[in-house]
């Protein structure tokens, strides 16, 4: 009896309800269970240097974790300069979560094993708090290991996207069962594709001023299951995280929200951030990404554009206002550019920059909070170049040289032809579906094909330990740029039981304890010195109670606090520094 | 074929009403007199005996509340949205008669107030609406049909602990207007370490004044209680030194981070900005867990087709846009308001009818701003109490909102008996030594008297009432079956909007917000061919529907009764034989069905 239960568990448990996927080499990339266990793994054993815990719950229930590292025992992380690394906000993008894996991995190894080379994370994690939520949409992230693999990637809220008063109702459907959801073309008068003639598998929209004929209407696979006369417009959920958050937020838009923050998992992570103040800068790991090209450059590319002016005020009928900021102001964009040219001579990928999204994480963890905020995909499609895309790039140099207006074209075209011999070179062909014909029941006769799902975000798992190296060496030098403060006092006997005291306050990091708009958003408090006196017998003669400095520059910026202080000979003061970015430092003075 | 079309349509409740009420007797004939039957009360002797020469603390508005639902068990549904930050209930009392039609197929009417702790009244208001209608429920036939036709959400008190904070504490007029989270104002790192103090303990805030050879400010020539300026060519003899208080924190400020220190009313998510450029906005909009559960209520009640939030003060009928930027609403929608606001102005004298970022101040993720740029509802904010009211002059020497201390003394010494002034009073200030202390008290300036209480209550609700009958209300105007064939027949059918606003607004058209409106047929014995819009009733011109003909989605809904767009008719070509249904659904109009056989 014992025995047969055995059996059926053992057989519950190798079956889980997500497939196994090998067939796009992505059977590394930690599941949500694996990852709960890796980190937990990662942490047991590490409990003077690694918490872990929980944030938040995802709309179907799945936990978001996040992992607190730091080395020191006699400081409190909260008043630690800290940096903070997110992945899998956009869950698809399970390159991120190792990453973070290996981070982790990397940061807690190196204080017990000096062998490894690169950032000294234990020096590092002594005077700084690393935290890590190694997948912000567990839901997503899910989503990649069952099948049929569909791009869906907005969370599981349901979201009635036709507006006819039924949610989630009509979802693609794999109707060759192959496991993917890909593409129908279908011969339609009315349609505006046309089979490419240089790659018979790829589509391409006919120009019928220059006598192309479109033949193609595309479809994505799936029947048209509410019998509304659509397919496939009102797949299951979901809120697109990644454009839920304040900043350029676009209200009204499809999949991104009944309104900013509404959703579970972007709740947890925004108020996580508010809940740290001590959070100095912020890494994402996602499909934006700012650091591969500096910002600024580019149309459309580079990271948040640079400001050209300055913000302003207006003043018409009763209502005056300020105006919000919506490109980096000229006295940030120097960190911006630092922090991008560091990324580039550690990490050796090369691609183009991805803009962010409206109402990304990354843009309003600076935009409203005045925190510099990087995200970077960490992969670019960068592998071993095969002939057929070193003869692809030569004439993509070529094609620089033609008309503006034929380029864009080209180039998409040029981009899924790359695409397609990097599925043929390197996945051997798992990447694209040749096309098939299928009997559809509305449409007739259909061909299917396509790319599969989600190969232009993750490389093959076994790549992953390789690639995310790079990024894993540069949160080391990210963490040394955070604003670190130093203090040094002085004291000198004036007579009479009067004593000058002099402090000076060091920004030893390479950030400024607050960039300027921190300082203009707010949100970034004041550095705040404050004398404190040890007894009733001492008195501040002239000097403030409360200092203040509003920023301190980075690599040695500082400023100097005088007190003029009766007291006896011997009695102690005590001077309290703090900033919020930059640590807190408490100093004992002898008088 | 028989058509009745209405050719005298002024915006008036009567009329509405013939047609409502004959609808109603016409579907629920069976449930009205039992309704009438309960609790028919004379107007002065009421059943729930409450008062409105009384301003209710939390606790009292809570039991009032109480109160109305044991007595109107029927109507009145008291439930709570949520928790405030310091746990108080957010209480919301649902007016609904379940005799006439489910709550969610019946437009609903948003009241609520007070969401600044110390603009009080607008939770009497809201009380007396809730009283009024059940008090006056089976007598006057106008509010008892606006109680049978509508759902009412009525919600006393968005900030409850700014309510409290008022009531319990010594404030100032405007010290309460916050939510209690604890803000870190000053940058120090500490929340809510240094607030107003009552020094002298007589449970007022008021101002402290310092005498001093050198100050700028001087006792009025006027009235020795006043403070003036001194001209610049004169000595003064006092300084002014804010609001009664002292450096708790010991870093040299005063009153410079009191409790909270943040606006509920710059926290909704329509044109929202961060603290930086809007005051008060908090980190991210809907973070205060009362916003947040007004909001869930709101995304859970699309039947919400109208909103009225009360603040005080300046007497004002104010609509968005919140700020310029914004740019102007549809033309459509803003005849709608404009109606309802000159109307208003009629109804509340010294009110007036005005634009919130044109005509009063620049206002980022207002709520009201939220509910119709957000959520396509027409909404209205009543700022409650005008000082004109005083006077009953348009006109008085008093500068802003709130009046001038010329004025509030005048008035002062006449109406309230010197109630609300405090006379200058010596006190030994532990930083600036002796000083002197007075000034008004927080009634002044935002706060009705008492005994003007009731008519500010009553106007107001008798405003937002026509706002609530003006609500879409859809009703089918003829069912009509022809022959047009051998076994094939058309049927078609006409539904009309009888209220100014539209069943789905401007905004909400442009922005897709919500579903359209659907007009459907089935029956047993019934095979529907194909059906469309008629979009020309003269020259039947139909826009046949490419898939569900039984469903036919009405994208623009229905406009209002007094535009071209108040009707929408459909025709069907259906087979078959027996009874069929055919049903107008409208998220903000209500759903009315008709019956008719082949």
């Amino acid at each position: 009896m014992l025995s047969t239960r055995f059996v059926l568990l053992m057989i519950l448990l190798v079956c889980p309800s997500v497939q196994a996927v090998d067939d796009l080499g992505w059977d590394g990339y930690h599941t949500a269970d694996e990852l709960r266990l890796a980190l937990s793994d990662l942490v047991h054993g590490n409990g003077d240097r690694a918490r872990l815990r929980q944030i938040g719950s995802s709309t179907e229930g799945r936990p978001i974790w996040a992992v607190e590292l730091g080395f020191s025992e006699d400081k409190v992380a909260e008043e630690r300069p800290a940096l903070l690394v997110v992945a899998g906000l956009e869950g698809e993008h399970l390159l991120g979560t190792e990453a973070c894996l290996a981070l982790i991995r990397r940061a807690l190894l190196a204080s017990t094993d000096d062998s490894e080379a690169g950032p000294d994370f234990e020096d590092l994690l002594k005077d700084r708090t690393l935290y890590v939520i190694p997948r912000a949409h567990p839901d997503g992230g899910e989503r990649m290991f069952a099948r049929p693999l569909a791009a869906l990637y907005g969370n599981a809220r349901p979201e009635d996207e036709d507006r006819d008063g039924r949610a989630d109702e009509d979802g693609p459907n794999d109707l060759d069962g192959d496991g993917f959801i890909t593409f129908m073309r279908v011969k339609d008068p009315e349609g505006d594709q046309r089979i490419d003639e240089d790659e018979p598998r790829l589509m391409a929209k006919a120009d019928r001023t220059k006598g192309e004929r479109a033949e193609y209407k595309i479809y994505s696979e799936g029947i048209d299951s509410d019998g509304d006369g659509e397919i496939n417009e009102d797949a299951a959920g979901g809120v697109i995280l990644s454009r839920n958050f304040p900043f350029r937020y676009a209200m009204h838009e499809p999949n991104t929200g009944a309104h900013q923050v509404s959703e579970l998992e972007t709740r947890a992570l925004a108020d996580f951030f508010l809940a740290h103040r001590n959070i100095g800068a912020v890494l994402v790991f996602g499909l934006a990404d700012n650091l591969i090209a500096l910002p600024g450059k580019g149309k459309g590319g580079g990271g948040p554009p640079l400001d050209k002016g300055r913000g302003s005020t207006t003043r018409r009928g009763r209502g005056r206002s300020r105006k919000p900021v919506t490109s980096i102001p000229s006295a940030d964009a120097p960190t911006f550019k630092r922090v991008a040219e560091a990324f580039q001579e550690i990490v050796e990928t090369k691609g183009k920059a991805v803009a962010a999204e409206p109402g990304s994480f990354h843009e309003w963890v600076y935009f409203h909070q005045g925190v510099p905020g990087f995200s970077t995909r960490i992969w670019h499609r960068e592998f071993p170049k095969k002939e057929s895309e070193e003869n692809a790039e030569e004439g993509e140099k070529k094609e620089e040289a033609e008309k503006e207006e034929k380029k864009k074209e080209k180039k998409e075209k040029k981009e899924e032809e790359k695409w397609l011999a990097y599925s043929d070179d390197v996945l051997e062909g798992r990447g694209f579906v040749n096309w098939s014909t299928y009997s559809h029941p509305t449409l007739g006769e259909v061909e299917i094909g396509g790319f599969v799902p989600g190969i232009r975000i993750n490389p093959p798992a076994d790549r992953a330990a390789e690639l995310v190296k790079g990024p894993v060496e540069f949160v080391g030098r990210l963490l040394a740029m955070l604003p670190l403060l130093n203090v040094e006092a002085s004291v000198e006997a004036k007579g009479g039981g009067i004593h000058e005291v002099r402090v000076r306050v060091t920004n030893d990091g390479e950030f400024p304890t607050a960039l300027a708009h921190g300082v203009r958003t707010r949100q970034v408090s004041p550095v705040i010195v404050r004398l404190e006196l040890e007894s009733d017998d001492q008195e501040i003669l002239a000097g403030e109670r409360l200092g203040r400095i509003s920023a301190l520059e980075g690599s040695g910026g500082s400023q100097e606090f005088r007190w003029l202080i009766r007291g006896a000979k011997g009695s102690t003061v005590s001077v309290v520094v703090r900033a919020s970015k930059a640590g807190t430092r408490t100093t004992e003075i002898l008088l | 074929m028989n058509r009745v079309i209405s050719n005298n349509r002024n915006l008036s409740r009567k009329e509405c009403g013939l047609a409502a009420v004959t609808l109603i007797f016409v579907f629920l004939a069976f449930s009205l007199p039992l309704a009438l039957g309960a609790n028919v009360a004379r107007a002065d002797s009421p059943v729930v005996d409450l008062h409105f020469d009384h301003f209710y603390d939390f606790e009292e508005l809570e039991g009032a509340l109480r109160r109305l639902a044991e007595a109107y068990p029927k109507l009145l549904t008291l439930s709570s949205l949520g928790k405030s930050f310091e746990g108080r209930d957010m209480w919301l009392m649902t007016i609904n008669n379940p005799a006439t039609g489910f709550e969610m197929e019946k437009a609903a009417m948003w009241i609520d107030g007070n969401v600044h702790g110390n603009e009080v009244q607008a939770s009497e208001t809201c009380l007396y609406t809730v009283w009024s209608l059940m008090e006056n429920y089976g007598r006057v036939e106008e509010m008892t049909r606006l109680v049978d036709e509508r759902v009412f959400y009525v919600l006393p008190s968005q900030n409850p602990d700014g309510r409290a904070w008022w009531f319990d504490s010594p404030n100032t007029s405007g010290s309460s207007r916050s939510g209690k989270k604890p803000v870190d104002n000053d940058g120090d790192g500490v929340a809510d370490e240094d607030g107003y103090d009552d020094l002298d303990g007589d449970g007022h805030l008021l101002l402290m004044r310092r005498k001093n050879a050198n100050g700028r400010w001087k006792v009025s020539s006027d009235d020795p209680r006043l403070m003036t300026r001194a001209a610049s060519d004169e000595r003064g003899e006092y300084d002014l030194l804010g609001t009664e208080g002292i450096d708790n924190d010991g870093d040299g400020r005063i009153n410079e981070d009191g409790p909270g220190g943040y606006d509920l009313n710059r926290n909704w998510p329509s044109d929202w900005q961060p603290e930086y450029v809007q005051f008060g906005a908090s980190e991210y909009p809907l973070c205060h867990p009362e916003s947040r559960a007004i909001s869930e209520f709101f995304l859970a009640h699309p039947n919400i087709a109208g909103v009225q939030s009360y603040h005080n003060a300046g007497g004002m009928i104010l609509r968005g846009p919140g700020s310029e930027s914004f740019g102007e609403y549809p033309r459509e929608d803003v005849a709608v308001y404009d109606v309802m606001g000159e109307k208003g102005e009629k109804m509340l004298p010294f009110y007036r009818y005005m634009v919130i970022w044109k005509d009063l101040y620049t206002v980022y993720g207002g709520f009201v701003n939220w509910t119709y740029e957000g959520l396509g509802i027409f909404s209205f904010t009543n700022e409650l109490w005008s000082r004109r009211q005083y006077s009953q002059k348009e006109q008085d020497s008093g500068r802003g909102f709130f009046g001038g201390s010329t004025d509030r003394l005048e008035f002062d010494d006449l109406l309230e008996f010197g109630d609300r002034y405090v006379e200058w009073k010596p006190f030994d200030h532990p930083t600036y030594g002796p000083i002197e202390i007075g000034g008004w008290k927080k009634e002044t300036g935002r706060v009705p008297p008492l005994w003007m209480l009731r008519e500010l209550c009553h106007r107001n609700f008798a405003f937002t009432m026509l706002h609530a009958d003006q609500m879409p209300m859809v009703e089918m105007k003829d069912v009509v079956v022809e022959k047009v064939g051998d076994r094939a027949f058309s049927v078609t059918a006409e539904v009309e909007n009888t209220r100014l606003i539209p069943t789905i607004s401007a905004r909400a058209r442009q922005k897709r917000i919500g579903l359209p409106d659907f007009f459907s047929i089935q029956g047993e014995g019934v095979e529907i061919l194909a059906g469309g819009v008629v979009e020309d009733k003269d020259f039947d011109r139909i826009r046949l529907a490419e898939h569900e003909p039984a469903r036919l989605k009405i994208e623009g809904g229905i406009g209002s009764a007094y535009s071209s767009r108040a009707t929408v008719t459909v025709r069907w070509f259906v087979t078959g034989s027996g009874e069929f249904k055919v049903t107008y659904s409208s998220q903000k109009g209500g759903v009315v069905s008709g019956l008719g056989v082949l």
